[in-house]
């Protein structure tokens, strides 16, 4: 593995764990727990991302599946702003 | 300078300089990806069929030195051997065609020699009164007088055919009968020049074209039955060999046996007429070496598609020679394993063999260069005999190492071509695959040409960027009305329908898709999955991006704003480039990363515009 892609795979695992923080920060402050839900799989997405891209593996239906998480997951946080901004 | 100005020249010139080094990198990467790619299916292939090829000939090794061992080859070999009647015919016949045409070629080449001319015509003589079989000649009559004109025993000159109808009534029809027929072959009996009675058989053909006076010729091939020797016994086992041609030979020189349809037996390989014979040559060097060896390819006979290969081994019981066995196969699996290739639809890939003479020994694709008969002398075949002799010296690392070495050289044609090279030990043959450098790097122009359009259609949408930036800025300095054009957008997208969010951002997103796959093609497949779920996630957060339009706090909306922006550009490097980062390797990572700090960003921001939304 290359540095550079090394490094984009250390950020990705660096925004992971910053997802993580805020998103728990967030939940515990504000008591919004179920609402920080969907960040909170960010933060998980952006891990297995990273630690796929760390370990060089390239399994298609993986990818698949991590793709549809995040499509998911933003589907997920789009409906509630929009409801929670109520337009 | 308004700030429009400044900004679009500013972003206009980096655009130029950054473009500049784009393309240029674009460049040398997918050069070096394509030499890369076709070293790697030259040398793959060139291995694949120099193994190939080795391992046929181990099969073949294999195969005689099981025939070595049979008990029914040696028992064939201990025979008694016989005259053959299959024997002389084949060979007298042959024999009488070829040097019949030959006659008839001299005199259509010399239309002005008479027959005196012919006679005292030392090539004539050489000609018409060749050797056939040990003993036997060619003759020359005249067809109208049945006079011998050229014989080799110069004593029978003169004599009359007519003469021989009480002595020899045989050799007497056959004569006559070539006033009916201009092919006529048969057996008779003849006293030889010692007195003694002896079985021959002659082939009379009759020469179609006259000498300069008129005179009609005959010509006839002769030999002594007794010469032609074979052994009179069957095997089973060598007929249902699953080698088609197997021949055994006595060890002086008879070739006794043949499994063959195309049966060229009885003869004798020391006969001078056969010297240059491929199974004559093979069967004296096994003489000399007392080894087994392979041998060719050669042209056996006139009409034969493919060349021949043989393999000949000595065949010992108990420290006695009893004989030699030879396989003799076409070339026609060799050129078989040489036609298959790796680089599908390629027009200028090709293998081809040479010797250790650099003589061409399957065919090439040009036509002018032909098979067994011309040398191919290039850097790249002068290489390859050059580690095929290192290989017999000393079976170093350092020849292994250049053996895999795909270099690029003038091929015979004078062309530039990516070449690979590798040897057959046991044949002493070079193997070259070769492509043309031209159909290697046709893709690359393509590749340029559409980075540069690529680039430019960014330069110039980012420039139009910048200038609308630059005047929003001179807006904003002049005290216009500062929020006129961009509130003007805002409340545009602020009362747009939801319905054409999402038909805006489709479009978007879309149009990005093909114009990035348009532009940065992967391998010829047009869209992989992997840039459709981009393209989804991009649509998503576009959506955002256009919503955050309506998002009543400001700080909310800002946050989300600029986050889904961030990610979009994100998705939409992946969307791009990330199957040439990570797949091809055409371009380098870092621009991975330059997405990855982007959406780090993006996500930060969404999270506290959320937070702040849902407060």
């Amino acid at each position: 593995m290359s540095l550079a892609t090394s490094i984009c795979a250390a950020t990705m695992f660096i925004a992971g764990v910053l997802v993580l923080w805020f998103s728990t920060m967030f939940m515990i402050s504000k008591k919004l727990i179920i609402k920080f839900i969907p960040f909170f799989i960010v933060g998980i997405l952006l891990f297995l991302t990273a630690s796929l891209k760390f370990h060089n593996i390239f399994i298609d239906y993986l990818w698949g599946a991590l793709d549809l998480g995040w499509i998911i997951v933003f589907i997920w946080i789009f409906i509630v702003i929009r409801r929670e901004n109520g337009n | 300078m308004n700030n429009r100005y400044k900004f679009f020249i500013f972003i206009f010139i980096f655009g130029i300089i950054f473009g500049t080094m784009f393309v240029s990198y674009s460049y040398t990467s997918y050069k070096k990806n394509l030499v890369d790619k076709t070293s790697d299916q030259l040398e793959s292939m060139m291995e694949d069929k120099t193994q190939k090829i080795n391992l046929y000939l181990s099969d073949i090794e294999s195969d005689i030195s099981m025939l070595r061992e049979s008990d029914d080859v040696k028992n064939l070999l201990k025979q008694e051997l016989v005259y053959d009647e299959v024997g002389i015919k084949q060979d007298v016949n042959i024999k009488a065609q070829i040097i019949a045409k030959e006659v008839e070629n001299y005199i259509k080449a010399h239309p002005d020699q008479t027959l005196n001319d012919l006679k005292e015509s030392k090539e004539f003589n050489e000609i018409a009164i060749q050797p056939v079989g040990n003993e036997g000649y060619g003759v020359i009559v005249d067809y109208d007088t049945q006079i011998i004109l050229m014989h080799k025993f110069p004593e029978f000159i003169g004599n009359d055919f007519n003469d021989f109808n009480d002595e020899f009534p045989e050799l007497y029809n056959l004569q006559m009968e070539t006033k009916i027929h201009s092919n006529v072959f048969g057996f008779y009996d003849w006293k030889d020049v010692s007195g003694e009675l002896r079985r021959k058989y002659a082939h009379f053909i009759n020469i179609k074209t006259k000498t300069a006076d008129g005179v009609g010729l005959i010509f006839l091939a002769t030999a002594y039955a007794d010469d032609y020797k074979i052994v009179s016994v069957n095997s089973e086992y060598l007929e249902n060999f699953h080698h088609k041609h197997v021949d055994l030979i006595s060890p002086d020189g008879y070739v006794i046996y043949t499994n063959s349809q195309d049966r060229n037996i009885g003869i004798n390989l020391n006969w001078k007429e056969n010297s240059d014979m491929g199974l004559a040559k093979i069967y004296f060097y096994a003489k000399q070496t007392e080894d087994g060896l392979f041998y060719g390819p050669y042209i056996e006979k006139q009409g034969s598609i493919y060349p021949k290969i043989s393999l000949i081994s000595p065949v010992y019981e108990n420290g006695v020679l009893l004989g030699y066995v030879v396989i003799l196969e076409d070339m026609k699996e060799i050129y078989d394993f040489l036609k298959e290739t790796k680089i599908p639809f390629s027009k200028t890939e090709e293998s081809y063999l040479i010797n250790e003479e650099l003589l061409l020994i399957s065919p090439s694709m040009n036509e002018n260069i032909n098979v067994l008969v011309q040398t191919v002398d290039t850097q790249g075949t002068r290489d390859c005999v050059e580690d095929l002799e290192h290989y017999y010296d000393s079976e170093s690392e350092e020849v292994e190492e250049h053996e895999e070495e795909v270099e690029i050289f003038l091929d015979y044609r004078g062309e530039e071509v990516f070449s690979s090279h590798g040897y057959i030990p046991k044949t002493k043959w070079c193997l070259l695959s070769e492509i043309d450098v031209d159909e290697v790097l046709s893709p690359l122009k393509e590749h340029v040409e559409k980075k540069m359009y690529f680039s430019a259609l960014v330069i110039i949408i980012l420039s139009i960027i910048a200038y609308l930036i630059g005047m929003y800025f001179d807006n904003n300095n002049a005290k216009l009305n500062k929020t006129k054009w961009f509130n003007k957008l805002k409340v545009f997208f602020r009362n747009l329908n939801f319905t054409y969010y999402i038909l805006i951002s489709a479009i978007l997103c879309a149009g990005y898709l093909f114009i990035s796959m348009y532009f940065f093609p992967t391998d010829g497949v047009v869209i992989k999955y992997s840039e459709i779920s981009n393209a989804i996630i991009a649509f998503i957060l576009m959506l955002l991006f256009f919503y955050a339009f309506r998002i009543k706090n400001a700080k909310a909306r800002t946050h989300i704003f600029l986050g889904s922006l961030f990610l979009i550009i994100n998705k939409f490097v992946l969307i791009g480039f990330q199957e040439h980062i990570f797949i091809e390797e055409l371009m380098s990572s870092w621009i991975c990363y330059t997405g990855s700090f982007l959406g780090l960003i993006g996500l930060i921001l969404i999270i506290y515009g959320f937070a702040e939304v849902v407060k």
